[in-house]
């Protein structure tokens, strides 16, 4: 059942245009930061480690706006284009609907990230970090957008409506990505080092730091990057749960 | 026969608004069912209800021995055209029914075939290949109804099914509705269209305010309110051949059109039919006759408050 | 006679005059030279001036000395290089060129001579000016060595990495393969 679920959603994709825009507009991107990186006078003279980790921060910025915008949606525009009804009429659990959506939007990160790969490898050689990259951008991109597309989705459950998804999605987002625009000073901050201590996005980059920069490879030397991201995806998690039962309270059509 | 839809003390509120107040449904297998009442009475709220797709605030439903909670279970037996009419608009009709036969579990080699013959029967033969996006209303509300169908369902819940169409397209769609019928499917029919109602449905159910105010057959609801069949000849020849007392005090409303003569007979059947045996000993032609289903119209209007 | 003697006695006295002042001048510049040798006994020099022009990308050694002219030991010292480009008459931030940091001696001893070595990134082509400053504890004037000038050539290369093939052909590929997966669905609709 999820299969089919997850399958209509990427025939949905690149049928309307939705998924291969971004996918285009998305390797256009990289197209255009990789070439920037690699040529340009000074960038170019940078350490080829901080311009890997430079293009890994761009591609998972990117992937993360891009399913986070999906996802905002996804769900949405069952209850917008009035087809949840029928969905639902039919012998799909709640938790079919949600899995089948959840992996739908997880392929379009890995879509990103296939999309990536050749800049990756093309940006890497010489290093020998080719394969930590990919290795490190695949798996910390995955758990951040699964955490951040759960949460979404429980906004989804709440809301109902794409436009109030979207704008909170957004505003979330933004609240992850400020932090990257302090000046050291207000990094040094009490209270920025604890909200950075549970920024996922923050963690991704700081762990990306760590493999790329400073070349520590195993997944230990990681670990204080990771187990944050673990405890968002949990509570992330725990937030979908609280709003699938507020959503099964109220039943599929929330009012006649 | 047996009891298929069993409904007791089914409630439902919004927000202080009670949409269903303790509405008691009893449907035998088999039955064709008529589900009316004005706008706001509560009919969309009950069969959201019956199909599972709002929970009742209290209230017990029992589905083919299946109760609420097997929610799956029911899914897999019965077919529902809901009120609401999403589709998705980048699928061709072939591609959307086939999604759904794969979530009923219709076997794969199956699934063509079946498609064809269900496309064929609402007539979007034709147009299998075109995208969703390009069809007319009608058509999306044929595709709906192919749609409840493809399950081979053994209750149909039906929300305004006709809504939209043509006439050709309702009578086509109606003559669907009593093929089914036939072959055994029990079938719940909400529709504003009285006529339709009356003229398929065995049994009706009128609600009103959340309350179900009657229900019965049609006779059984002109019984409990009182109200008499009408009927409608259409007769060619001398009204003056007809003497009165063929006649009686029962007719209502004559009208002349050259050498045809139209009246309206308010009475029981027996007696409608010794008119006619009457008139053809006459020798009056009849060119037409059948019961006036505004009858209905009569009974929901004065049960309603309506009028 | 007396008028020639009258004069030689004025010419003696302005002799006296000059002979006094001339004295108290050397003196005073000795005074001035202690003084000055005294605040600035530390000499920089910057050894590597002919080697330092190259390429954007280039990492280059700047190599200088410093030496302790006085007769003391001097304590805490800490020198640091200064970069200014000529061009567009700016200050340049060091830490792009990799070159901020201090070297700090803590005591070179009188004659001394002390090498000073910092590894520079030629990070933006154009035309710079260096120098070597030294500032010591206990005094408010800093020693510089002689400005170097040297250039740095701009680097070209429009397919580093060999990315073009992929900057360009990523999105190409993309947009043949979704073009083809579009065109099959319409035929497929068509018939």
């Amino acid at each position: 059942m999820v299969t089919y679920l997850w399958l209509k959603e990427i025939r949905a994709q690149v049928y309307t245009w939705k998924g291969t825009l971004w996918l285009v507009i998305t390797s256009l991107l990289f197209s255009f930061t990789s070439y920037l990186l690699l040529t340009d006078k000074e960038l170019s003279l940078l350490d080829q480690t901080e311009l890997l980790w430079l293009l890994s921060k761009v591609i998972i910025s990117v992937a993360f706006l891009i399913v986070a915008i999906d996802s905002s949606s996804i769900i949405n525009s069952e209850f917008e284009k009035e087809t949840a009804e029928s969905l639902f009429l039919s012998p799909i659990s709640i938790k079919d609907f949600v899995f089948g959506k959840l992996l739908a939007s997880l392929t379009l990160w890995f879509a990103i990230f296939m999309v990536a790969t050749p800049y990756i490898v093309v940006t890497s050689l010489g290093t020998h970090l080719a394969l930590p990259f990919l290795g490190y951008v695949l798996f910390l991109g995955t758990v951040g957008i699964s955490g951040t597309v759960i949460l979404f989705f429980g906004v989804s459950f709440l809301y109902r409506s794409a436009k109030n998804t979207l704008t909170t999605s957004l505003i979330v987002l933004l609240a992850f990505s400020v932090p990257a625009l302090f000046s050291s000073a207000l990094k040094n901050n009490g209270l920025a080092q604890m909200f950075g201590r549970i920024n996922p996005l923050e963690n991704i980059f700081a762990c990306l730091d760590n493999v790329l920069v400073d070349y520590r490879l195993s997944l230990s030397e990681n670990w204080r990057y990771l187990w944050p991201l673990f405890i968002f995806c949990v509570a992330a998690f725990v937030f979908l749960i609280f709003s699938l039962n507020k959503f099964q309270k109220q039943g599929v059509v929330k009012s006649v | 026969m047996n009891t298929i839809i069993s409904v007791k003390n089914l409630s439902k509120s919004y927000q202080q608004v009670k949409a269903v107040d303790r509405i008691d449904l009893t449907i035998e297998q088999g039955e064709f069912f008529g589900f009316v009442g004005p706008n706001g009475a509560g009919k969309t709220s009950t069969i959201r209800m019956l199909t599972g797709i709002i929970p009742p605030d209290q209230g017990e439903i029992l589905m083919d021995g299946f109760t609420i909670d097997e929610r799956k279970e029911i899914a897999r037996i019965i077919g529902v055209v809901p009120e609401s009419r999403g589709f998705y608009d980048w699928m061709t009709a072939f591609e959307y029914l086939q999604f759904f036969s794969t979530i009923y579990g219709i076997k794969k080699f199956l699934q063509p075939e079946n498609i064809q013959w269900l496309l064929d029967q609402v007539g979007l033969l034709n147009r299998q290949a075109h995208k969703i996006g390009t069809y007319s209303r009608g058509m999306k509300q044929r595709l709906g109804l192919a749609r409840a169908l493809i399950n081979n369902p053994r209750i149909l819940f039906l929300d305004e099914p006709t809504l939209g169409l043509d006439p050709q397209g309702q009578e086509d769609i109606q003559n669907l509705l009593i093929e089914f019928n036939r072959k055994g499917v029990t079938i719940f029919l909400s529709s504003h269209l009285l006529p339709e109602v009356s003229d398929l449905c065995s049994r009706i159910a009128i609600i009103d305010k959340g309350k179900l105010i009657i229900q019965g057959s049609m006779d059984e609801l002109r019984q409990k309110t009182n109200l008499k069949s009408t009927y409608y000849l259409k007769i060619k020849g001398d009204l003056k051949e007809i003497e009165d007392q063929d006649l009686g005090n029962q007719i209502i409303e004559i009208k002349r059109y050259s050498d045809i003569i139209e009246f309206l007979y308010e009475g029981d059947i027996k007696n409608v039919n010794s008119l006619i045996d009457r008139l053809r000993f006459k020798r009056i032609q009849i060119l037409e006759f059948h019961s006036k289903s505004d009858n209905l119209t009569n009974i929901f209007l004065n049960l309603t408050s309506r009028q | 006679m007396y008028k020639h003697n009258l004069y030689h006695n004025w010419v003696k006295i302005l002799i006296y005059i000059a002979v006094i002042v001339l004295l108290l001048d050397i003196n005073g510049f000795n005074v001035q030279s202690q003084q000055h040798t005294q605040s600035n006994p530390l000499v920089l020099e910057i050894l590597s001036a002919d080697k330092l022009s190259g390429t954007a990308g280039d990492y280059v050694n700047v190599k200088a000395q410093i030496k302790n002219t006085s007769q003391q030991p001097i304590t805490d010292v800490t020198t640091y290089l200064s970069l200014v480009d000529t061009q567009n008459k700016l200050p340049v931030d060091l830490e792009d060129w990799s070159a901020e940091k201090g070297l700090y001696i803590g005591t070179i001893e009188p004659d001394q001579i002390l090498p000073l070595n910092w590894k520079i990134h030629f990070v933006k082509a154009g035309t710079y000016s260096l120098i070597v400053v030294a500032i010591r504890a206990g005094s408010e004037i800093p020693q510089v060595s002689g400005t170097i000038s040297f250039h740095v050539n701009p680097k070209h290369n429009l397919n580093p990495g060999q990315v073009l093939p992929v900057a360009l052909g990523m999105p190409i590929m993309l947009i043949l393969i979704f073009s083809i997966v579009f065109y099959k669905r319409q035929t497929k609709m068509r018939f």
